[in-house]
């Protein structure tokens, strides 16, 4: 639905009252640099509603400035940002229009199509990351964090590039999630090109995918042990990581940043030595992972310590696009594998667990949990691999003379952190024109604004231990 | 002339004692967390302790220079230098300890009181807000142990009739043996002291100073070289003192688990001192497990506990002892 700029703020306003409570993503995009009138720039307002569990789609042109919708979504604030750092878009009625990535005293747009660099290098940054506190005596009152030392253009560097090319680059943007955003930017390359993948390649995708979110909790898991004093459990817990990552180097050869994935199927087809050798390691990985997890659930330290703290309500989730376990802590049951099912999770068997305190250790249970239903998952597409496993995997692609069928192509993938969109424009030569991420740990970082004020110094890491935020991917 | 002597022993023996329970620690840690070790033939293991303590030594020694230059110079010294007064205090076999003082006990808790003031100079001297933060907390923790650990040691000091360390282990030398230690009848106290150790050491669960700020280490934060070196000596030195203490208290010091027999003359100092030392590195061993295993609370938690659980248990402990020993009529 294409509407002008000046009506934009009302429109909003009036789907927020029918329902659309969640502004899932805000993209912007350069169409043409030559143009002198308005329409140079075109943005895409996502919109989610969760009770009919809609989503709409609202586009707008733009050329310098726009009114800025942050007063009706609050996680419109980091996006007009953001657009204002790359882009150089102006909002109006913005409450702190100021860069986000690059450093306040940068001149420029990087994204931007007419963009050159004529001026020197980027400052080396040792620090991860900035996050400024003001204290009154043990209590925070204000928290701002200081992002874009992670940033490493990921975004630029795909324009004017061919689709295959970018492959590797988008394993790169979280270590720890490398498979999920492989196949964000696969089902969309192969969404332009009108290809859809065999069924084994995309059991055989599933299968990699849900044994990488066992390995991101489970690297979660030790890190939010070792934030509130447990020595010994980190290690062990890696030991267990350690051997999912075995399996990794079985299959494809090297243990995170496996880039496994081409246009059209996987690289390999999974032998069935492999695949027996999977059943065995979810046989007894629940009781490991059991012993583990005990050791902190029954200690009262520890559930004294999270239970109460960091409580995320339902008014302030979807207002802040909080996707992923953070948000279904509340008991909203939103899992995009079923909102929005793609590869073959309409043909599996999974339950999507919920709690409803949404504090600190309700999100640790919920991560336990979805471990297991991991495990499930993956030995229902292990058994269909085993007994199906004579056909073919890959498509035969002629790589050189295959034709576009569309122009832009949007891909959701449910990811262990949250929401992961990936919007993928091309020209008529098969060049990227605009892509970009939606990652959630943007939008967790933009929550810890509103929900650390409050809470004490011993208390903060926990809390930020557990919203699972991985910077990297903020700021791609 | 002599004590200058015995107490340069001692702190000889303080560092070969730091040393293996450096290296104690670091096995049993390697057990918990599943470390590959060294796969070296020659097991060289036991010279790391030694190395890291070489390698403290001969580090330069930075200073911040905005410090203040002589709180910062001090506190090496306050936190380290009672401790080694309150060796003496111990008796290790059957003779006299080397200052035999009529309470004891009671000047062994005050110097053992006095390292967080050194504790406290560190954060406080380093122009450092973390160091600060965990200074004021080393403070929390002292004011919350002194209280109960008062009350036990006078609970032990009800069933000997004295305040003197010797005294209190002669009153454990019975026909009984294990039976006649002080820590069956007042078993309560045991409890607790062994609590206040762990308060005292921060570690385990009162592990407060250290890791809750961790950008940056706890009030040592701005030492290194040797000063650096003192401040671990003394940690290890600590846990030597108190376990010490404890089993001096509670557990019947260097005597024998048996009763009383007769032993040859030139025996009778070496069986004492082997049972002090396989006690000591009991208590130290489950020290270091209560280390290992157990999460941190967080600050206010702890004063909580202290002052609406430990107290209040303690001053009921005292005030059994007390009727008990009313009814009894033999105090």
């Amino acid at each position: 639905m294409k509407i002008s700029s000046n009506e934009l703020f009302e429109t909003l306003k009036k789907l927020k009252k029918n329902g659309f409570v969640a502004l899932i993503s805000l993209i912007a995009e350069d169409l043409d640099p030559n143009q002198a009138d308005d329409n140079r720039f075109l943005l895409t307002y996502t919109l989610y509603n969760p009770v009919n569990k809609e989503f709409r789609e609202i586009e707008t042109y733009a050329n310098d400035e726009l009114t800025s919708v942050s007063s009706l979504y609050k996680s419109a604030n980091y996006d007009e940002r953001e657009i204002y750092d790359l882009f150089g878009i102006k909002f109006k009625n913005h409450p702190n229009l100021t860069r986000i990535f690059l450093p306040k005293n940068f001149e420029g747009n990087p994204l931007k199509n007419d963009f050159k660099i004529n001026q020197a290098a980027h400052p080396v940054i040792q620090a991860a990351e900035e996050f400024s506190a003001k204290f009154e005596g043990e209590i925070i009152s204000k928290y701002t964090p200081n992002l874009g030392f992670q940033h490493k253009g990921l975004e630029k560097s795909a324009y004017n590039k061919a689709l295959g090319e970018y492959i590797p680059y988008a394993g790169k943007i979280d270590f720890l999630s490398e498979f999920f955003y492989a196949e964000a930017y696969i089902s969309a390359a192969e969404g332009i090109f009108g290809i859809i993948p065999l069924k084994n390649a995309q059991y055989t995708r599933v299968l990699m995918m849900e044994l990488n979110r066992i390995s991101s909790h489970l690297h979660w898991l030790g890190h939010f042990a070792q934030s509130l004093g447990f020595k010994s459990q980190i290690y062990q817990i890696f030991s267990l990581r350690n051997e999912v990552l075995n399996i990794f180097e079985k299959i494809t050869g090297s243990r995170i940043a496996c880039n496994y994935y081409v246009l059209g199927g996987v690289k390999e087809k999974i032998s069935n030595e492999i695949l027996n050798y999977i059943l065995d390691f979810t046989k007894d990985f629940n009781k490991k992972l059991c012993n583990l997890t005990n050791c902190l659930t029954k200690n009262s330290i520890f559930t004294d310590r999270t239970k109460g703290l960091g409580v995320i309500t339902s008014e302030i989730a979807l207002p802040y696009s909080i996707t992923g376990v953070n948000l279904r802590a509340n008991g909203l049951p939103l899992d995009f594998r079923k909102e929005k099912p793609y590869l073959v999770y309409n043909e599996l068997e999974f339950s999507i667990p919920t709690t409803f305190e949404g504090d600190c250790y309700s999100r640790y249970k919920l991560r336990t949990d979805e471990i297991n239903i991991s495990l499930n998952l993956i030995n229902q597409c292990a058994d269909w691999l085993l007994a199906n496993s004579n056909e073919e995997i890959n498509l035969d692609i002629d790589l050189e003379n295959i034709k576009q069928k569309e122009e832009k192509a949007i891909s959701w993938v449910e990811s262990p952190r949250g929401l992961i969109l990936c919007y993928l424009k091309t020209d008529d030569n098969g060049k990227i024109k605009r892509l970009k991420w939606r990652t959630p740990s943007f939008y967790a970082v933009q929550l810890l604004e509103k929900i650390a004020p409050g809470c004490t110094l011993a208390d903060f890491n926990t809390l930020y231990n557990s919203l699972d935020i991985s910077l990297s991917e903020a700021d791609r | 002339m002599e004590i200058t002597i015995s107490f340069i022993i001692i702190i000889v023996n303080i560092i070969l004692a730091a040393l293996i329970a450096a290296y104690l620690k670091n096995r049993i840690i390697s057990l918990f967390e599943h470390k590959y070790g060294n796969k070296n033939p020659k097991n060289t293991n036991i010279l790391k302790p030694v190395a890291n303590a070489l390698k403290l030594l001969i580090k330069e020694d930075l200073a911040p220079k905005s410090r203040k230059k002589i709180l910062y110079f001090l506190a090496p010294l306050i936190v380290f230098c009672p401790i080694v007064t309150a060796f003496a205090l111990i008796p290790l076999n059957s003779g006299t300890p080397l200052l035999n003082i009529d309470a004891s006990a009671i000047l062994f808790l005050a110097l053992v009181s006095i390292p967080v003031a050194g504790a406290f100079f560190a954060g406080y001297s380093s122009s450092n807000k973390g160091a600060f933060i965990s200074s004021i907390r080393s403070i929390i923790l002292t004011s919350s142990f002194q209280i109960p650990i008062g009350t036990s040691i006078l609970g032990v000091s009800f069933l000997s009739n004295s305040l003197a360390i010797n005294d209190i282990i002669m009153t454990q030398n019975t026909t009984a043996g294990l039976f006649g230690w002080h820590f069956i009848p007042q078993i309560l106290s045991c409890i607790i002291f062994f609590i206040c150790t762990l308060m005292i050491l921060n570690c385990g669960p009162f592990n407060i100073t250290e890791g809750e700020n961790q950008l940056t280490s706890s009030y040592t934060a701005e030492y290194s070289g040797s000063k650096l070196a003192v401040f671990h000596l003394a940690k290890y030195a600590l846990l030597f003192a108190i376990s010490l203490f404890f089993i001096c208290l509670f557990f019947g010091g260097y005597l024998s688990p048996f009763g009383t027999y007769v032993l040859p003359d030139f025996l009778v100092s070496f069986e004492q001192i082997f049972w002090l030392i396989l006690k000591t590195f009991l208590v130290i061993l489950s020290i270091f497990l209560i280390e290992i295993t157990l999460p941190k609370l967080s600050y206010e938690r702890v004063l909580n506990f202290s002052f609406k659980i430990l107290m209040p248990l303690s001053l009921i402990n005292l005030n059994i002892t007390i009727f008990i020993g009313y009814f009894l009529g033999s105090n």
